[in-house]
């Protein structure tokens, strides 16, 4: 399906670069897995940029998002031959954003951080000397990163609830018990990840930044 | 550790955090002091509300150890 998509895209002298993402493009696909394609656009894509392969491939279109500004990225969902493929866009100018925010000023931004993953996890379908040429950039994980991740994911809010946990134990109150565990094991991973110099791959794997915490109230 | 009941569970989420903390501060150079002191006063007072519930289970709680014990 994979070489079909790329094949589909490939006349569109915009496109840069096309990965299979996700779990497919890292080899961990399983029964759940749906296909996952990032673009990486010379300039902006058009509508008709983002749904001519679709039609081309015959596939159905199903969900078509407008431009994210928090996230800078483009998306559609599409069904083809029954399998939910979710299409992610990005201008290279945005992906050289991201490596210079990251890697240069330690920036810790989950979307940027989430976009370096999938450069380092994706197999390339098109423009794959662009997407090497990426890689060892976003490899370069310093240490000044590493110590502000670490930071961010151990922090007191991280305990906030702990000086009941034997009251809550002993009561049965499990799904308040499991909350407090949940929060311990995500704060655990992060750190773990940051100490590894690992991008994580998912959001629910990110702390927030300070900013994105104050706005959520907690 | 989610797996286990959660009294089972929270010692072994206790103790892994001890062990993050020191590798994170080791491996990144991170200060972490601040978190490793909250961390260790929580333990602290899960140990004295331990001894609450166990003098008080054994009905002794005018031996004078409640003296200790913050409210």
């Amino acid at each position: 399906m994979a070489e079909r998509a790329a094949a589909a895209y490939a006349g569109n002298g915009k496109l840069a670069a096309l990965a299979a993402a996700g779990s497919v493009g890292a080899g961990l696909a399983d029964r759940f897995s749906d296909p996952e394609l990032d673009c990486y656009w010379s300039s902006p894509p058009s509508d008709a940029d983002r749904t001519g392969p679709i039609g081309a491939l015959g596939g159905e279109l199903t969900q078509f998002w407008d431009y994210d500004e928090g996230d800078r990225e483009w998306a559609e969902d599409y069904l083809l031959a029954g399998l939910g493929v979710t299409v992610s866009n990005f201008t290279t100018d945005t992906i050289e954003q991201f490596l210079e925010d990251v890697v240069q000023r330690g920036n810790t931004d989950p979307v940027k951080h989430m976009r370096l993953a999938a450069l380092q996890r994706s197999r390339p379908l098109l423009g794959g000397d662009l997407i090497a040429s990426w890689r060892p950039r976003a490899d370069r994980f310093p240490g000044g990163l590493a110590r502000a991740l670490v930071r961010q994911a151990l922090t007191e809010e991280v305990l906030t609830g702990w000086a009941a946990r034997d009251a809550l134990a002993a009561s049965g109150d499990d799904l308040v018990a499991r909350d407090l565990l949940t929060r311990v094991g995500q704060a655990v991973v992060q750190a773990i990840l940051a100490v590894n110099r690992v991008y994580p791959p998912h959001r629910q794997l990110m702390a927030a930044p300070p900013a994105q915490r104050a706005d959520r109230g907690s | 550790m989610t797996a286990s009941p959660p009294a089972e569970a929270f010692p072994a989420a206790q103790t892994l955090l001890q062990d993050t903390i020191l590798l994170a501060e080791a491996r990144t150079g991170a200060d972490l002091s601040a978190f490793r002191r909250a961390v260790r006063a929580l333990l602290q007072r899960g140990r004295l509300r331990s001894a609450t519930r166990t003098v008080s289970q054994l009905g002794t709680a005018d031996c004078g150890l409640h003296r200790y014990i913050p409210n």
